[in-house]
């Protein structure tokens, strides 16, 4: 193997949307609007990884893992719903822009690490915001409607909180405000955001921010005793939790044993055991399968579709691309020597692998299931825009890295 | 609609060979990359000594303190090191040999990074002590630090 071929990746994908699409097509009385769709979301992609290459814009590997999980993401959807798959597709193409300029802004401002202040208040002003006009689905109060188009906020948050959190790890901000410290300010903004999202139920995303807060503190934080703090908080938290709040009870007591009300509060996870169950090795084909008893199919429990149709396999290359997606992050992150970039390279390596592990360890009953989405996977407009951009910060710091020593042009 | 459950289902075998053949391929260029990787770490080590580059290149010096066993090992008064990275030891790749029968191959590092001094203790035997306390990590010089190891010491001093 002496010779690199970039390329055949890059084929596999493109073979699979043409396949796919054809399939879909067929399925769908060969309406030609199919096969536009199909070549829209191929052109896209090709579109998407031409500009990164010839703009040098760092790592290709990113974008070709993601195009991969997009790809088999929008085909389970257009199978689940044309409606829905082509909804998608206007997000991912909208979630490319983000990318692009995530990219740019991350790569070009430098203060990015001097505006903490900033990022703790436009946090604090989507929970308000949220809070005030918010509206509730599935029993979270965490969306926001502006002209017929939902909107969760939560998703972008996340993102800002890390960049929040990176501003303090990096050291690039010492000196304390209004007589606090910098320590005592990020402990405070961490559970005050907690605080607001436990007003929100939306439990997914705590957990996603509270591991992201422990895991930077862990590597980063000298006083173990702090972290010991934390620990013990999240203990505290989690009972107090259990106790008070009957959501939680039910979601817990369904995790130990779900085949205790399979028709009530265990329907959604034991239908999605019997869909992963009944797909076998190679699953049923797409269109095959029986979907239409899991609820939440194209959110939350999208890994069960793919379980169910492209069979045990297809959920496995799909823990394997995030697996692979995650290692890419961590690599770059090793790689950075610019301290802020580290942090943040963490945060969203950390915040993309958590966030995989928490659904589809709570879809297979590993771990309590909690309401977040699978990034790049599942639908819904938000969830995919943010991890777009989440991927555009982290595509920039691996072009920081590459462009090193590279005389700028054209600056 | 026959028909289309057998496409389907045949295609089902199709599309996880293909995204098998594409997960493949990724991981063949992370095998890649991660062999790259060993190949970088292996130059360092027949080297000999961990380089850490520097910019603007640092100098200090180490001050011999008089003892009867540093005029037997006939050393030097002082020694000028430089912030590359600097290994004293009994080994013969060391940049300071010191020929005490205490000492470890490589006894100890000094190198210094973004204009700061760093000394580390290179896992040795009877161990390296700064100011009096054994070194367990990496800890910062500043001028007048005492690094005591075997029957010897030194006295640090920052070149400006």
């Amino acid at each position: 193997m002496s010779r690199v071929n970039y390329r055949i990746p890059l084929y596999m994908v493109i073979l699979m949307n043409i396949l796919g699409f054809l399939l879909i097509f067929f399925s769908n009385d060969f309406q030609v609007n199919v096969l536009y769709v199909g070549l829209g979301f191929m052109a896209l992609f090709i579109l998407v990884y031409t500009v990164l290459i010839l703009c040098r814009m760092g790592d290709k590997f990113l974008i070709m893992i993601v195009s991969m999980l997009t790809t088999i993401s929008i085909l389970m959807l257009c199978r689940i719903d044309l409606e829905i798959g082509v909804k998608q597709i206007v997000w991912i193409a909208l979630g490319c822009i983000v990318f692009f300029i995530a990219y740019v802004f991350y790569y070009k401002l430098r203060f990015l690490d001097k505006i903490w202040l900033l990022y703790a208040l436009v946090g604090t002003g989507l929970f308000v915001m949220t809070l005030v006009l918010g509206k509730e689905i599935n029993g979270s109060k965490n969306w926001i409607e502006i002209g017929g188009m939902s909107f969760q906020p939560s998703e972008f948050t996340k993102i800002i909180y890390i960049l929040f959190l990176a501003c303090y790890y990096s050291k690039s901000w010492e000196s304390s405000f209004l007589k606090m410290s910098p320590t005592l300010i990020t402990g405070l903004v961490s559970y005050a955001y907690i605080g607001f999202l436990a007003l929100q139920r939306d439990w997914g995303t705590i957990l996603v921010m509270f591991m992201i807060y422990m895991f930077l503190m862990y590597v980063y934080e000298s006083k173990r005793r702090l972290l010991g703090f934390n620990i013990l908080m999240v203990i505290v938290v989690g009972v107090l939790g259990y106790l008070t709040m009957n959501h939680i009870r039910v979601r817990v007591n369904v995790w130990l044993d779900p085949w205790a009300d399979p028709s009530n509060t265990g329907y959604q996870i034991t239908q999605g055991l019997y869909g992963i169950a009944s797909g076998g090795y190679f699953g049923t084909g797409l269109g095959n399968g029986s979907l239409q008893n899991i609820p939440e199919i194209q959110n939350d429990f999208i890994f069960s579709a793919i379980c169910v149709e492209m069979g045990v396999f297809g959920g496995a290359a799909v823990i394997l691309l995030f697996f692979l997606l995650s290692y890419r992050c961590f690599k770059i992150t090793i790689n950075t020597t610019n301290a802020f970039n580290k942090v943040v390279g963490l945060g969203i390596s950390v915040m993309f692998s958590l966030q995989t592990f928490i659904i589809i360890g709570g879809v297979i009953n590993l771990i309590p299931l909690t309401g977040i989405t699978v990034p790049f996977v599942s639908s819904g407009g938000s969830s995919v825009v943010a991890s777009f951009a989440a991927l555009g910060i982290m595509q920039a710091i691996s072009a920081v890295e590459e462009r090193k020593g590279e005389d700028y042009e054209g600056e | 609609m026959q028909g289309y459950e057998l496409v389907s289902s045949i295609l089902s075998y199709v599309f996880t060979t293909i995204i098998y053949i594409f997960i493949f391929a990724v991981v063949g260029l992370v095998y890649l990359d991660i062999k790259k990787m060993n190949t970088k770490e292996n130059e360092t080590k027949d080297g000999g000594k961990k380089t850490i580059p520097v910019e603007d290149e640092d100098f200090a010096i180490l001050r011999t303190v008089k003892s009867r066993m540093a005029v037997a090992l006939k050393m030097n008064a002082a020694y000028r090191i430089s912030g590359k990275g600097v290994v004293v030891g009994r080994g013969k790749k060391c940049d300071i040999i010191v020929n005490d029968m205490y000492l470890s191959a490589a006894q100890f590092q000094i190198w210094s990074e973004d204009g700061k001094w760093y000394i580390r203790d290179m896992d040795s035997k009877n161990g390296t002590y700064l100011n009096g306390s054994r070194l367990k990590k990496i800890k910062q010089l500043k001028t007048g630090c005492e690094i005591a190891f075997g029957e010897l010491k030194f006295l640090f001093e920052e070149e400006d």
